[in-house]
């Protein structure tokens, strides 16, 4: 009986011991996958916090410039400035405020003591984001500022942001981004790999690249693309190097 | 068979161990070597997320920061940092990257295995740096450091430091003979390095920071930059010193085909209809040939200057634009001249049919038009007056040293009928009494002004009509009080001077308004002088006309006053500036009217030695309402007695007293 | 047996301690992650707060043109969260001005501010204005004797109080006063000690357009009016306490209106036999009104203290001129009948003002009256500004997050700085 008992319970044990350490294995995997997202997210709430700060504070984009003390207004935005950018920049991120990894979309709005006066509302950045499988995550949120009209009329705003991690926003951020060496000649060549979960296309009319199949979702380019379609979703490997202007991708 | 058992278990006890020992050892070396990856990977991501995040809030801050990142120990990584990317690169072939959203122009970095990065970013670049050290400005390392900028410092080794391009402004201000070429940008970047421009050489910047600023030398870059009527930063140096000649007393810039429009007036640069682009430059002394017979560029120093002749209308040319270039634009036909005598058109005071503007009162007869153009008819006859001239005023009557009253003073040839000042009076306002009236209520200088120091020595001298008039047309003084003589014995007098000898006080205006009334035609029954003795008007002299309706239809002898009011009796008081009904009025202890005609005495309750009474003219309210016997006035205690020149004529019953033979 | 037991338990135990190891790398790796959210969420929290203040201070009021940072400064000036800009512009609520702009950015009842005001004393400027008539004498002699002291007493107690007299045109031969009494004392500015907080200036002097319609020396309702649109000589500085004193026996343009029926007219017949002499009074009360200007009419006595019945008083009772090397006495009956109305017409100003008339029957209590008048025109002073949800605060500071951010506020007018203290909360 003692020899009975020592055969059943051992490869049990051994069994358990197995399952508990495969148990433990995918536990922490579960976890390095949780990490993986949780990091996006933080990255994604830094990235419009800093974005909407930049773009409220920052000389280069909506900050006004007080020719008298010649510093800075923490938050005052110029409504000159404003316009121009809205003009501007309809269709693509200012490139003062632009992050490669990302697209978003800012919206300013006046707030008016009386709810029922129309409120003014200016609005630029991309146009089109990622959908349905090429998106990963956004993010809405948004920050007080003041839009300055002239030393006397200074109105209290909002400046919104919709900042979206697709891969879209990757794809034509890697491009752009490659587009902006190439012009500084930090590079003769550079090939990445991307993900797409749709066909995406290239319209040399527009310089503007697609990505879906009946809706499609397009960015405007920073370069001109000498680019071939690519039809089925999956992964690619692109080699990319700069002829005359145009990114030249294979 | 026994031994074959125990060999079985001992070699599955042994197997299960083996299996387990290598099971574990595999589970735990994936584990923790995909968590060492895993862990390392996931430092490197949040140390690069950290350094974007800084350089993006350095980037959105105002104003000059510095921020320190300390890399936690043991870690070897290179980081290079360029176009918006942070690349992390460790191990053989592993890389993290993130991007950051700001413009930092900056860099490209690279930095091998740094233990602290340094974020600064400087106000005068808009640009942020970055250096793999703890932030500290160190002015005797060689190295320019710009956290010397935050700490308000120069860094000598960053003036004209190729490598990190700062501009530190401090050190502009310590070392002012020096040019760095980091401060002089084609950008603003608050320091105005006047020692980088040279004379006769261009490098491609007109600095923004200069604008405005004497430096001594022209930027030629400023100059080529905004010529022919492009605008934009001024360098009041230019055009270059070498480029002017002197000639006749005028400095002039040689032509070289650029006209520089940097510098203009704003103010007269505003477009007008007929010159939507024209251009005024400052007056700077030197002529620019190559803008003198520009159509639309005006420069003011330029003798012959097509563009600012064009400013002004020339003679005899229809005046449009608002100046007539020394002549005047006569308000008949806008046309420029000299004067406007001649052009058919008479020019008379503002409300007639060519009105000249306020204020040109007094010229038109001299400068701007003339009877020629005015025709005669405009002048009506003027018909000479009576013989008595006299106006007075009242003394007082004392006893033992007690004043008992008062006495009339008659003072001759003050009142001017038809006088040559009256008629001008009376020409300026276009011969109607409504523009008298105008006159009469409004403040100095088109009112009357009061001499104070004449109140003193109010009987010793009363002026001719004409004189007092004289001197009021041309006193162009807005005190109304003023004293002609220097030991002004009222403090009220707010000017002491010439200018007030003449304008005389309420004796001289009021025989100065009865002259233009009667010049101007009203009859002698309907206008007089009066002074009241002792009422509440407080010994004050003025004139009273009536609202004849027989002169409602006479042309400039009707007041508008005097519209639904037909037989009441006007008070024109110059003294006061006003024009109002003498009923409403607190004056009623007038003992004797007067004009040119004569003088009218006491009507009512004479008493019977024939020399005093009360001061109740005919047809006036006295003391209330319009009843003539009313108690007040019996109740004055004034001697009102009939004036000795009336006496004389001995008229019994004071009703009127007329000088004999007028 | 008992070894089996031994080696079951052990298996047990691996178990137990990979579960737990399990769960503390669940906890503290993702529980790291989620704290990291946590502090960026709570980050740009911060940040949107921290914009927000800094927003709100360059924001401007549509009706006075001025930052919301400056009209804090204005009212820690004066004390008042409500500031008078005057007829144009009126008044704006500060509090109110913050918190509307404070709900659309960071939500109704979600915030809370205070800015304490620094202790400042107002700046109080006096305009008199001085009918110089004869029967005024021994008033104007009581007020060059009095205000001087006056003056420099209120300021060593640190009051910032200035003055200026505005004597009407006139100035009569008052007799009697000083070292020659048979020498006409002639009531001028010369004869006022002035300094740098008491001035004096002839009304004559003002550029106005109705200075004087009535008597010149009396006509204190039009003198009034262009004394304060002239303003006291130092000029009217922002934000201080505008006070005119217009002193008189009579009636705003002299109590010389004539009789009717025996009686003087300004007093016992109808109002519109004497309708410029309120006219006068309105001008005056209109600019006054205007200009924020508060008035405390000041009677003199017409004679009706020596003589109640204003009729067959003895001359010598009221006043005294020297006229060309004679003393006159003289009895003003009228003024005397007339006082009634010039007690009615100095209230109605004081009270169209939001001032106070006194009614002096000896010129001794002129010095009273006037500390009286400061005392009441000086302003009281709240301690603070605040706006939002204080209740909110008091429970959140208790059991939520909240956000603080200090911004300064710089009180120009006085060149100190206070704080604007800002909470914020979810």
């Amino acid at each position: 009986m003692k020899g009975q008992m020592s055969y059943i319970l051992k490869p049990i044990s051994l069994v358990m011991t197995i399952a508990l350490l495969l148990f433990l294995y995918s536990s922490i995997s579960e976890s390095i996958a949780k990490e993986r997202q949780a990091s996006k997210t933080l990255n994604l709430i830094s990235t419009s916090t800093n974005i909407l700060l930049i773009l409220a504070n920052s000389e280069d984009c909506l900050a006004y410039r007080s020719p008298a003390t010649d510093g800075l207004y923490a938050n005052i935005v110029d409504v000159t400035k404003l316009k121009q950018m809205a003009s501007d920049f309809k269709n693509i991120e200012p490139p003062c405020a632009r992050n490669y990894n990302f697209g978003w979309r800012a919206t300013v709005v006046e707030i008016n003591q009386d709810p029922q006066t129309p409120s003014k509302i200016w609005s630029f950045g991309a146009k089109n984001f990622s959908t349905g499988p090429a998106f990963k995550n956004d993010i809405n949120t948004s920050m007080p500022i003041a839009i300055r009209y002239s030393d006397k009329d200074v109105i209290p705003g909002n400046i919104y942001i919709y900042l979206v991690n697709g891969e879209l926003e990757n794809i034509a951020g890697a491009l752009d981004w490659s587009c902006d060496l190439f012009r500084n000649g930090r590079l003769n060549a550079t090939s990445f790999g991307i993900h797409t979960s749709f066909p995406l296309s290239y319209y040399k009319s527009t310089n503007e690249l697609c990505s879906g199949t009946k809706q499609k979702s397009c960015r405007v380019m920073s370069c001109p693309l000498a680019i071939k379609d690519i039809k089925a979703p999956g992964d690619y490997v692109w080699t990319i190097s700069y002829l005359q202007g145009s990114l030249v991708v294979k | 068979m026994k031994g074959s058992v125990i060999l079985s278990e001992t070699m599955l006890e042994t197997t299960a161990i083996l299996i387990s020992f290598i099971l574990i050892v595999l589970v735990v070396q994936l584990v923790f070597s995909q968590q060492n990856q895993r862990t390392y990977e996931s430092v490197f991501e949040a140390l690069g997320r950290d350094v974007s995040t800084s350089i993006d809030r350095a980037a959105a801050t105002a104003g000059n920061i510095q921020m320190q990142i300390d890399i936690p120990k043991g870690l070897r990584f290179r980081l290079d940092i360029d176009q918006k990317a942070l690349i992390i690169k460790y191990g053989d072939k592993n890389s993290v990257r993130t991007f950051f959203s700001s413009l930092i122009k900056s860099g490209p970095y690279s930095f091998e295995n740094p233990k602290s990065l340094c974020i600064v970013k400087t106000v005068n670049d808009n640009s942020v740096y970055i250096s793999n050290k703890t932030c500290s400005c160190n002015t005797n390392d060689n190295i320019c450091d710009p956290e010397c900028n935050v700490e308000n410092k120069c860094d000598t080794k960053c003036v004209n430091d190729n490598s990190t391009g700062v501009c530190n402004p401090f050190c502009a201000k310590e070392n002012p003979g020096i040019c760095d070429k980091n401060c002089y940008r084609g950008y603003q970047t608050g320091v105005c390095e006047k020692n980088c421009i040279k004379e006769n050489e261009r490098d491609g910047i007109c600095s923004p920071d200069c604008e405005g600023l004497k430096k001594g030398v022209c930027d030629l870059d400023c100059y080529d930059q905004y010529p022919n009527s492009k605008t934009g930063y001024c360098d009041p140096d230019c055009p270059a010193k070498s480029k002017i000649i002197d000639k006749d007393g005028v400095k002039y810039k040689v032509q070289d085909g650029k006209c520089y429009t940097g510098c203009i007036n704003t103010t007269a640069s505003t477009p007008t209809i007929s010159t939507p682009s024209k251009i005024t430059l400052l007056k700077d002394g030197i002529c620019d040939l190559d803008c003198k017979d520009s159509k639309n560029i005006c420069d003011p120093d330029c003798p012959d200057s097509r563009a600012c002749q064009n400013v002004c209308t020339k003679e005899n040319q229809t005046g449009s634009d608002p100046c007539c270039a020394g002549l005047v634009a006569c308000p008949g036909d806008n046309i420029c001249r000299k004067d406007c005598c001649g052009n058919g058109r008479c020019e008379w005071r503002p409300g007639t049919q060519y009105g000249w503007p306020e204020g040109y009162k007094t010229k038109w007869e001299t400068n701007y038009t003339c009877p020629q153009d005015c025709g005669q008819a405009t002048q009506p006859s003027c018909q000479t007056g009576g013989p008595f001239t006299s106006s007075a005023c009242y003394e007082d009557v004392f006893q033992g040293g007690t004043r008992t009253g008062d006495k009339p003073s008659w003072q001759p040839g003050t009142i001017s009928i038809c006088d040559s000042e009256v008629k001008k009076f009376l020409d300026r306002r276009n011969w109607d009494i409504n523009e008298v009236i105008k006159t009469i209520r409004a403040r100095t200088p088109e009112g009357w002004a009061f001499d104070a120091s004449r109140y003193i020595r109010a009987c010793q001298r009363l002026q001719p009509a004409g004189f007092t008039i004289s001197a009021n047309e041309n006193y162009k003084r807005e005190d109304y009080t003023c004293c002609c003589l220097s030991e002004c014995p009222d403090d009220r007098a707010t000017y002491i001077g010439s200018e007030c000898c003449g304008v005389g006080y309420c004796a001289d205006h009021a025989s100065a308004v009865l002259s233009v009334l009667r010049t101007l035609g009203v009859p002698a029954k309907d206008a007089y002088t009066t002074f009241d003795i002792a009422g509440d008007c407080r010994r004050h002299a003025f004139v009273v006309m009536k609202c004849d309706p027989d002169l409602q239809n006479q042309p400039g002898l009707w007041p508008n006053e005097c519209n639904g009011n037909a037989n009441r009796w006007l008070r024109l008081d110059a003294t006061g500036q006003f024009v109002t009904f003498l009923d409403q009025t607190d004056c009623d202890v007038m003992c004797i009217w007067w004009n040119d005609k004569g003088l009218y005495a006491l009507n009512d309750g004479i008493s019977s030695d024939g020399k005093s009474g009360y001061a109740v003219p005919p047809g006036v309210r006295c003391g209330g309402n319009w009843n003539p016997s009313n108690s007040r006035c019996k109740q004055t205690n004034v001697d009102c007695h009939i004036d000795e020149l009336c006496a004389l004529a001995g008229v019994p019953q004071g009703f009127k007293c007329i000088i004999p033979g007028a | 047996m008992k070894g089996q037991i031994f080696e079951v338990m052990g298996f047990v135990m691996l178990a137990i301690a990979i579960i737990a190891v399990i769960i503390l790398l669940r906890t503290t790796s993702i529980g790291s992650f989620g704290k990291t959210i946590l502090t960026l969420a709570e980050r740009h929290e911060r940040e949107g707060v921290s914009a927000g203040a800094n927003a709100l201070f360059s924001m401007t009021e549509s009706k006075s043109g001025k930052s919301l940072q400056e009209l804090v400064g204005i009212a820690a000036y004066i004390g008042n969260d409500t500031i008078d800009f005057g007829p144009s512009i009126s008044y704006v609520d500060v509090p109110q001005e913050i918190t509307w702009r404070l709900d659309a950015l960071y939500g109704k009842d979600h915030w809370y501010m205070r800015v304490p005001y620094p202790k400042i004393e107002a700046a109080i400027q006096i305009i008199f204005i001085q009918d110089t008539s004869s029967s005024l004498c021994d008033d104007v002699e009581n007020l060059r004797k009095v205000l001087p002291g006056l003056i420099s007493d209120l300021r060593a107690a640190g009051k910032r109080v200035t003055a200026t007299i505005y004597l009407l045109e006139g100035g009569s031969p008052c007799c009697g006063i000083g070292s020659n009494p048979s020498q006409p004392y002639v009531i001028s500015c010369d004869k006022f000690p002035q300094s740098q907080y008491l001035r004096c200036s002839n009304i004559g002097g003002l550029q106005c357009e109705d200075k004087r319609r009535g008597d010149p020396s009396e006509d204190w309702g039009h003198g009034t009016a262009c004394a304060i649109e002239a303003g006291p000589i130092e000029g009217w500085q922002k934000f201080s306490v505008r006070v005119v004193i217009p002193i008189s026996d009579e009636v705003p343009e002299g109590s010389e209106c004539g009789l009717d029926t025996g009686n003087p007219r300004c007093c016992a017949s109808t109002p519109s036999s004497y309708v410029e002499q309120h006219n006068s009074l309105l001008r005056g009360i209109e600019v006054a009104k205007k200009n924020g200007v508060f008035a405390f009419p000041i009677k003199a006595d017409p004679g009706s203290g020596c003589c109640p019945s204003c009729s067959n008083c003895d001359a010598k009772c009221n006043i005294c001129v020297i006229w060309q090397g004679q003393t006159y006495h003289d009895f003003t009956q009228l003024q005397c009948q007339c006082s009634g109305l010039v007690t009615q017409y100095m209230t109605e100003m004081a009270t169209a003002t939001g001032g106070q008339m006194y009614d002096l029957s000896k010129g001794s209590d002129l010095a009273s009256a006037l500390k009286d008048v400061i005392e009441k025109v000086t302003p009281e002073r709240t301690g603070a500004l605040e706006a939002g949800n204080r209740a909110g605060y008091e429970i959140a500071q208790r059991t939520k997050n909240i956000r603080a951010v200090n911004f300064p506020v710089p009180v120009a007018v006085a060149g100190v700085y206070t704080t604007a203290n800002i909470y914020e909360w979810a």
